[in-house]
């Protein structure tokens, strides 16, 4: 299983939520917002600067930081045809 | 490179007009506010004494102008590249276009009531003329007019964003 | 009033209603729609978290309503969450209304389970039904009653849809001993829940508490549920025992706390499978962001915004704040020598006086309505996330967040907008930053007093001048808060996750009762603390240092013989008596200061520059702007910081603050600038 930081995807990227580390209010937050183990994600877009990054999780979209992210090993099913 | 719809064309030469006001603005803006005044380009035609549109001094309100002539020039060129992704910038375009010819409403009504106000407490009112206006009849009212046909175009995705009536379908 | 006596009254004559859900789900609305004009606006007790209360009537009951702080989830890590779950488990409200937004299901039933776990009684009300259609997706709230066993209301709440029906269930719930919701989650944690629950229980002191809940958090590992239990008489104990299912079940799972979260979502998943047809298309909504947020016209698009912003405030509320200020002075005019006692007079009808107190302070209020009912409009739109998005990396570099960047921009209008503007700033640390910081913004009343003072000493080059006071602004405003966010306010660096949420129609009506509450509220509580300053101010200028008479000298008043007391202090700033007295006056309002000074010389305005030339030097007097910029912000700013962090704590750190830095500033530029031009 190839898995990457999520900080790490490019906009259009779709994975799986393998694991989310740290553990802590911040893991706690994300696991809240939808970010579980199993769950799917696609990343939307980036902030014109780079940072934030733009995700769709659960039918809705969510702004994270790239160092937050970073907390989130996926398994990415798909890079999104352009 | 495909053949953009009437709708991404006329934004386009919107667009232009936008662009093209919005730089002499910041041009007057700039002398005006920074290099001690003087200068004040017009590109419009007289009445009564005012230039309609009036482009009155301000670098910020042309950035503003500029941005929106970008937006609807981008449309162009997203139509053109593969005829998709398009719709989006025609729609901020016309919307910052439709705020902005509001604000100028807005401007000239409360330019009128500052004028006219002492009337209220028994005094004398200070006079007021389109052509004394600090905005007058501006670009912004003058290009969100011209703006306004691409509602046509744009209904459908208005229509989607800000839905009608909701009948519930089972009670 | 009689709205604060209906909100007060008897807990046993009311239905008390608590209002929950995540941000962005409509709740306001549904508020207002329940309540109308029935409603008040405060802080919840010491904290800069909004609270919005109301009541209305249904039958012959008084329904209470609290709108409680939108929210994700109900852990101890949030303020906001806090609040919510302390509330319904203290105050254990009749009902708990969960507006669920149904085109978002899955995440609102996260929160919905959460609601179940404490026990509270809960009525659903399935909002933006027209949304989900639009969208095209299809919603069975017939079934999602069925499969929870809770009531569920279909609603369009700008619409008015179902909210008969839901003021029907919310009192039908409320009439019920209990509710049993059919939520169970998978056999390995109900039996811990269980067996939690049952030692739980056979501690007496606990027994006020919802044992599942308490069992479920114990698990968990919850901060606050744990100090509690420890706090009790049998807490060890119980500590201990749960402490051993806890091992068990991380054994198997790993992560307890996670592992609730993910069996929250395994049955939210299921529930959706059941509920949900279709998937959500959101082509408009997308298509817009694509330009919004563009990578090259996503910047300029939000500078252009907040022009917008910036222009609509100022120039709608200009005609009315200048008729509020030009009818008290008429008035004040009117009625001087009404009462024949020449210092009544003056402290009621005098330039200081009270009339034209009232007025300065009602002058203000135009300008924050336009700017509520303007910022009310672009947050409900949606477009104010967006903002934060650009430009949180910026922000973060500058110790602040990204959401701050909108109150920083108005603070250059006036700081009481600026401070007032932190409202939509969802972390209290991150907000009372930027409260605090706000006021080293250059408003517009210091404007006035530097273009005059800039223009008398720098002439055509006073643009330039103006120019740096800006860029000292703006860069001792990015100094504190680094500073204060290293020292005072360290802390667990509060996530950046926030929803982009679909963009949607503004409600006028939602922005127009806002935009009226918090303005009545400045004019009731900031305007009693500026009309006392102003009281005092204007004693203080007429009465006599040596007789404690009545005077009209001010050269001769208190004020001025305050001024030569401290003057002593501003020595190394080179500055004179009157320079004192106007700062001190300033407090009320900068733009005092430039008319104090005329006053205090006995020079009509017109001759002033002139005046100013031949009396001081420019080194002197840039110092003196700066200290003007820096030193304590107006009063008014003083009581909205004070009203928004809901305690004087931080008002009175910005005074202080405010007051050293200024001085330091002061001198350092005195300094410099005599070392650099020493013949100035």
């Amino acid at each position: 299983m190839q898995l990457t930081r999520l900080s790490e995807l490019k906009p259009g990227e779709e994975a799986i939520v393998v694991k989310v580390e740290g553990g802590g209010p911040l893991a706690r937050r994300l696991a809240d917002m939808g970010l579980v183990v199993g769950a799917k994600v696609r990343v939307v877009r980036v902030a014109p600067l780079g940072d934030p990054m733009e995700l769709e999780i659960r039918g809705y979209n969510l702004s994270l930081r790239r160092e937050e992210a970073r907390l989130v090993l996926v398994e990415v099913i798909s890079s999104g045809a352009r | 490179m495909i053949m953009p719809s009437a709708a991404v064309v006329y934004g386009a030469v919107l667009g232009t007009l936008y662009v093209m006001y919005g730089i002499i603005q910041v041009y007057n803006g700039v002398y005006s506010w920074w290099l001690g005044g003087g200068a004040k380009a017009q590109l419009g035609v007289e009445v009564k004494g005012a230039v309609i549109p009036n482009i009155f001094p301000d670098p910020f309100s042309g950035f503003a102008l500029i941005t929106t002539g970008l937006l609807f020039l981008s449309a162009l060129y997203y139509s053109a590249r593969d005829g998709r992704g398009y719709r989006g910038y025609l729609l901020a375009g016309w919307m910052l276009a439709v705020v902005m010819m509001i604000l100028n409403v807005i401007e000239i009504a409360s330019s009128m009531l500052t004028a006219y106000y002492p009337v209220l407490l028994g005094e004398e009112p200070e006079t007021w003329s389109l052509a004394e206006d600090p905005w007058g009849v501006a670009p912004h009212m003058v290009l969100g007019l011209l703006a306004l046909p691409l509602y046509v175009e744009l209904k459908g995705m208005l229509r989607e964003l800000f839905p009608r009536r909701y009948v519930p379908r089972s009670s | 009033m009689a709205l604060d006596k209906a909100i007060g009254a008897k807990r046993e004559l009311m239905i008390r209603v608590a209002l929950s859900g995540n941000p962005n789900v409509g709740k306001s609305v549904i508020f207002n729609k329940l309540t109308g004009s029935r409603q008040r606006v405060g802080n919840w007790p010491g904290k800069t978290v909004e609270k919005k209360e109301g009541v209305y009537r249904y039958g012959e009951k008084e329904v209470y309503v609290v709108d409680l702080p939108g929210t994700y989830s109900l852990t101890a890590y949030s303020v906001e969450e806090r609040i919510a779950r302390d509330y319904i488990i203290r105050e254990k409200p009749d009902v708990v209304v969960d507006v669920v937004d149904a085109t978002n299901l899955e995440r609102n039933l996260y929160l919905l389970l959460q609601l179940i776990e404490l026990g509270a009684k809960v009525v659903i009300a399935l909002n933006k039904m027209d949304l989900a259609e639009a969208s095209r997706l299809r919603v069975d709230a017939n079934k999602l009653e069925e499969i929870l066993g809770i009531p569920v209301v279909a609603t369009v709440a700008p619409a008015g849809i179902g909210l008969e029906e839901l003021r029907e269930k919310i009192v039908e719930v409320a009439r019920a001993e209990r509710q049993k919701p059919r939520i169970r989650y998978s056999r390995d944690f109900e039996e811990a829940i269980a067996e939690v629950a049952r030692i739980v229980e056979a501690a007496e002191a606990l027994r006020d508490y919802n044992s599942r809940w308490l069992a479920i958090k114990l698990l968990e590992g919850d901060r606050e549920v744990l100090e509690l239990v420890g706090k009790a008489p049998e807490g060890g104990e119980v500590l201990r025992r749960v402490k051993e299912v806890r091992g068990r079940l991380e054994q198997k799972y790993g992560d307890v706390e996670m592992a609730f979260i993910s069996e929250r979502y395994r049955v939210v998943g299921e529930i959706v499978r059941e509920v949900v047809r279709g998937e959500k298309a959101l082509e408009a909504s997308d298509a817009l962001d694509r330009a919004l947020l563009d990578r090259y016209l996503g910047l300029p698009v939000f500078i252009s915004v907040l022009w917008i912003i910036f222009q609509f405030t100022f120039i709608a509320s200009a005609p009315f704040s200048d008729m509020i200020a030009d009818f008290f002075a008429l008035l004040s005019e009117r009625l001087v020598g009404i009462t024949g006692v020449s210092r009544l007079d003056y402290m009621l009808f005098g330039d200081y006086g009270l009339l034209n107190g009232v007025g300065t302070v009602l002058s203000f209020v135009p300008l924050i309505m336009t700017l509520y009912f303007a910022l009310s409009l672009f947050e409900d739109f949606g477009y104010m996330a967006r903002a934060a998005f650009l430009m949180d990396r910026i922000m973060r570099r500058l110790g602040l967040t990204g959401r701050a960047i909108i109150p920083m921009i108005l603070g250059f209008g006036c700081n009481i907008a600026g401070v007032y503007g932190t409202r939509t700033i969802p972390d209290e640390r991150d907000r009372i930053i930027a409260i605090v910081t706000n006021p080293l913004m250059l408003c517009s009343a210091r404007l006035v007093v530097f273009t005059l003072i800039a223009e008398a000493f720098w002439g055509p080059a006073a643009g330039s001048i103006l120019l740096s006071l800006y860029l000292a602004s703006v860069l001792l405003a990015i100094l504190v808060a680094l500073v204060l966010r290293r020292l005072i306010l360290r802390g667990e660096v509060s996530p950046f996750v926030m929803e982009l949420p679909p963009y949607q129609m503004p409600s006028l009506r939602v922005a127009a009762t806002y935009t009226w509450l918090r303005a009545s509220l400045f004019f009731k509580k900031a305007g009693t603390v500026i009309l006392a300053g102003l009281l005092v101010l204007g004693a203080l200028a007429t009465t006599d240092a040596a007789t404690l008479g009545f005077t009209e000298n001010v050269s001769a008043s208190l004020a001025a013989a305050l001024g030569r007391v401290f003057k002593p202090l501003f020595e190394p700033l080179g500055w004179d008596w009157i320079l004192v007295v106007s700062v001190l006056f300033g407090f009320v309002a900068k733009e005092v200061v430039i008319g104090t000074m005329a006053m205090l010389y006995g020079v009509p305005e017109e001759l002033f520059s002139e005046f100013l030339r031949q009396r001081y030097d420019p080194v002197t007097m840039y110092a003196y702007m700066l200290f003007v910029l820096i030193y304590i912000p107006c009063l008014a700013t003083v009581a909205a910081i004070k009203h928004e962090t809901g305690s004087w704590k931080y008002a009175l750190l910005t005074v202080a603050y405010g007051v050293v830095l200024a001085y330091l500033v002061s001198l350092l530029a005195s300094v410099i600038g005599r070392a650099l031009f020493p013949g100035a």
